[in-house]
This record gives C-alpha cells, structure tokens and sequence, in this order.
C-alpha cells in the first residue's frame, strides 16, 4: 500500500466519526448548553471564594519555601565535603566539545555516582544524568549541527543511564519497595517526556531524530514499569491515608512551583512555550482533582497513585519551560545580546521533596543545584561507554 | 483581569467550539448517545465547577479536554470494573483494545483505530483530535500548546509510524 493509502483510510475514518455528529443534533447542542447555563447561573464565581483560594494558595506556598529550605541546607553540606569547588562549578555546564567536560563527567558525576549507594539512591541520579545527556543533545542542537560522533556518545550513555535506572527500579520493585519504583519511574517518564516535546523542535536533523527514537522507546518501557508498579499499589491496597496525603503536599509543592515558574518567566520568553507549559499545567491540575476525590472517598492507593502521577505532570511542565527558557536565553547569547552569565543552565530535573543526594530544585536554586555537583574522584572508568577525557 | 460576565461568556464560546468534537470523543469511546452527550454536559459543569472553587484555569480547551479524558476513564472504571493500571491513560487505552465494542462496521477501519490505540501517547493524541474529533490543525495548536508546525509534524510522523506498524 502507498502512503497516501494510509492517509486516505484516516480520511475515511474521519468521515465516519463525523457520523456521530448527526446524533448530536443542533437541538440537542443548545439543550445541553442551557443546562449547562442554569448550574454556571446556580454557581456564579464570588470574590470570598477567590479570597479563600488565594489565601490557601499562599498557605502551600510559604509551606513549600520551608520545604526548600530545607533542600538548600542539605545541598550546602554536601558542597562543604567537596574540594575544587571552583573548577568544578565551571565545569558543571560544560558541552561534549568544551575542554571541561571531562572533568564534569569523571569527577563532578564520579563522585555523585560514588556517592549513590542504595538503589534508590542510584535510580534517582541516573534519572537525572540521562536527562543531562538529553540536554546537552538540546543545546548542541540549538547551536547548530552536533557532530556524529558526539551524538553517537551521547545516545549511548543516555542508554547506559537508562538501563542503570530500570536495573535498579526493576530491584526496587523485587525488594518490594512499589511506592519507590512508582517514584522514580514517574519522574523519569517525566523527564523524558518534556525533553522529548523540545527535541521535537531538532527533528530535521537525522542525528537528533536518533535519539528522539531512543527517548521514546525508554518513555514506553518507563510507562510499563510505571503502570506495574501502580498496579502492584492498588491490587495490595498498600497506602493509607497519611501515606496520600504526603503525596498530595508533593503535587500540591510541584504545582506551586510550576506555577511560580510560569509567573516567573511570563514576558521573559515565547508565549507559546507559556502556552504549552500551562496546557500540561492544568493536565496535572485535573489530575491532582481526580486524586483527591479518591483521597476525599478514603480511597488511599488510588489517590496516592493519582496524586504521584499529578505531580509527575506538574515536574514534567516545569522541566519543559526551564528547557526552553535556559534554550531561549542561549540562542540569545549566541546573537550578541546577552553575557557569559546569563547562560546558565537551569537544571531541568525538579525532583521531590525527599531527595537527599540530588537535593536540586528550580531556577531559583540554580547556584545551589551546581555545588552538589563537585566532586573529587573519577568515575566509569571500566564502563566502554562512559564518556572520557577529551 | 476578566471580570465575571468575560469568563461566562469565553466559557460558553468554548462550550459553542467544542462540544461536537468532545461529543464525537464520548461517542466514539462509549457507543452510547445518551451517555456521551451526559458526559460531555458534566464534562462543562465540572470545569465551572473547578472555576468557582477558585481554579486558575490557563488554557481553558486544554482544561476542557483533560476533564474529558478523565470522565471516560471514570466511565470505564464503573462500568468494567478495570484495573487500576487501566485507569491510566496509557492503560486505559490499552483496555480498549480488547474490550471495545467499535461503533465502525469497516474492518480496515477498526484495525487502524486500534492500532492508533498502540501509538506512543504524543502522536496517538493528536492523530485522535484530528481523524476521531476531527479538528482542525489550529483547533490542536490551541488545545496542547504547541504550535501548528510542531502539531503537523506530529501527525506525519504519527502516520508513518503508523503505517509501519501496520505493515502498508
């Protein structure tokens, strides 16, 4: 069959869904939308209620600062340990063609690999590295053309890091820790959906097209595990109530983040990327609606399973906006329009409010988020697909 | 700011732009059309209802249509007694393609419709609200966010993933 015979048979299957629209008569149109009048008149918006949200809005988000609070002093003490803090800070946002690379992969994500002892521990950090490989593909990409044997190192480490975090989820979940796997799994389906929609941007080049392939097969394996984790949750209905509602002040804390982002970032970049980070913002939003009235009908595991997945589409919003603000101030640069300092990369990883290790946190933190990533020793050094010095 | 009787108004033109395709989406999954326009009316009244409570509603459509989405997943947790992880929507899409009772008499039509089920979930979207709600390119732009290029693009690619899947 030829191409166009594909599209033709969609074409058909559009003609015959439209059938469904001769069901849907006009009479029947204006009925409901007069129904629909009658509740909107039944329930008109006042301003005490929006008062209330406001001021409950605000509530979650002074609680949220001292969850951040307490992130930073945890990120302050691990940069303490470290030496070299200098080089290695500058070294942190550096490119496969820049000189300090090496020191970022061997030392500054050596010792953090170093570091991860648990699988847990490990899980989480390979999320975040695989999504700096997808990152530094973005930026590469955003400059121009990447070489192919760059992309070929990139694609293949991304994978090492991926199979790093399946191995270690896949021994979270014979441990029977569900609740983690379903943690590290949604954050990285996450991850790797947001930077998937801005390597979307790249497509035209046959090298990120690669990639992008690679990013969506790792986003259906993540979306298996997710799924047979959540299923394991709900079939022992292991989670009760305490249990959802720490779940639900993660999404509440990653929605308030995003929100603030988009506040923060509004004027400063495209309106279409505002645009598309509101649209998977009120996603999470309606998601986190359905969780809670699982939570408020004492249905524990589905809630905490909704309010997981909530959050995870609220980090996956931020994640997206950080991209492509940390892309937009780069393409900037690179026209002469801003300075050295400006570039700098905003980590794209929001994790959750228990991350000790990787206790990184948005562009308000980035200064924070860097000195985590210091180090003194190498690392890979047996692994052939580790990346090394240059 | 918009002040009351603006947000009544742009709800109601929403309601005016996209009750056919929503309708078409709840039929389309239900096979029922008494059903599918109830779900479709609680799907508005829900969203005001979210509104009076003080939501901050950023894309209204999209909000619309992530309501929906939910609605149908809730019908099929009623009625099917299904899993939890077929309350998801990947999983919930991968319940429909045993459990489906197609409104399409067509076997090379029902054959592409369930394989649309298997596509990854960014093409599968978007190819759904074009040849099941049918929308217009623009009307997509709108609901996810992204712009017109990006959402044509999605639906070529989509297409021949599709069409590779099918073995044409």
């Amino acid at each position: 069959m030829k191409d166009n015979d594909i599209k033709k048979i969609l074409e058909r299957l559009k003609k015959e869904t439209a059938g469904g629209s001769s069901l849907f008569r006009p009479e029947d149109k204006e009925r409901i939308k007069n129904n629909i009048y009658s509740f909107m008149t039944a329930h008109e918006i006042t301003e005490e209620k929006k008062k209330f949200y406001e001021i409950f809005g605000l509530d979650k988000f002074v609680a949220m600062l001292n969850i951040n609070k307490f992130k930073m002093i945890s990120t302050a003490a691990v940069a303490v340990l470290c030496v070299g803090v200098g080089v290695s800070y500058a070294a942190k946002d550096a490119l496969p063609d820049e000189s300090l690379y090496a020191l970022k992969r061997n030392i500054n994500e050596g010792v953090r690999e170093l570091l991860a002892i648990s699988p847990k521990q490990e899980a989480r950090l390979h999320v975040e590295l695989a999504s700096e490989r997808i990152n530094e593909t973005e930026r590469l990409a955003s400059r121009g053309v990447i070489p192919e044997g760059t992309a070929a190192r990139l694609k293949a480490d991304f994978k090492r890091h991926a199979y790093v975090v399946d191995s270690r989820v896949s021994q979270l979940k014979s441990d029977d820790k569900q609740e983690l796997a379903l943690e590290v799994t949604s954050k990285f389906e996450s991850s790797l959906k947001a930077h998937e929609s801005v390597l979307a941007d790249f497509e035209d080049e046959n090298i990120v097209v690669e990639i992008i392939e690679s990013v969506e097969t790792q986003i259906s394996a993540a979306e298996d595990s997710r799924a047979d984790a959540e299923s394991e949750i709900k079939a022992k209905a292991r989670q009760d109530k305490k249990a959802a509602k720490t779940k639900m002040r993660y999404a509440d804390s990653k929605i308030d983040e995003v929100s603030d982002l988009i506040k923060k970032f509004t004027d400063k970049i495209g309106v279409e990327y505002i645009l598309a980070t509101e649209a998977r913002l009120d996603k999470a939003e309606v998601t986190y609606r359905t969780a809670k009235e699982r939570y408020d009908n004492e249905i524990y595991s589905d809630a905490f399973i909704f309010f997981e997945m909530a959050g995870s589409q609220a980090v996956e919003a931020g994640i997206y906006l950080e991209t492509k603000k940390q892309l937009s101030v780069k393409d900037k640069s690179d026209n002469g329009s801003g300075d050295t300092a400006t570039t700098t990369p905003i980590t794209p990883t929001l994790p959750d409010v228990n991350q000790d290790i990787n206790a990184t946190t948005t562009a308000t933190t980035t200064s924070s988020t860097s000195s985590t990533e210091t180090a003194t020793s190498t690392i890979g050094s047996g692994d052939p697909e580790v990346i090394t010095a240059e | 700011m918009k002040n009351i009787d603006d947000k009544k108004a742009e709800f109601l033109k929403a309601y005016d732009h996209l009750s056919e395709p929503l309708f078409r989406r709840f039929w389309y999954k239900l096979s029922d059309k008494e059903r599918a326009q109830d779900l479709l009316q609680e799907t508005f009244t829900k969203a005001w209802q979210y509104i009076v409570e003080g939501k901050k509603v950023r894309n209204l459509k999209s909000f619309l249509y992530a309501i929906a989405n939910h609605m149908i997943i809730d019908e099929y947790r009623k009625s099917r007694s299904v899993s939890l992880d077929e309350l998801t929507e990947s999983g919930f899409d991968k319940a429909l393609e045993g459990g489906h009772q197609s409104i399409l008499d067509d076997v090379e039509l029902n054959k592409i419709v369930i394989t649309i089920e298997k596509l990854p979930q960014k093409y599968k979207e978007i190819i759904k609200m074009r040849y099941i709600d049918g929308l217009e390119l623009v009307e997509i732009s709108e609901i996810i966010g992204e712009s017109e290029n990006v959402v044509s693009v999605r639906i070529n690619r989509g297409t021949k993933k599709l069409q590779k899947m099918l073995h044409l």
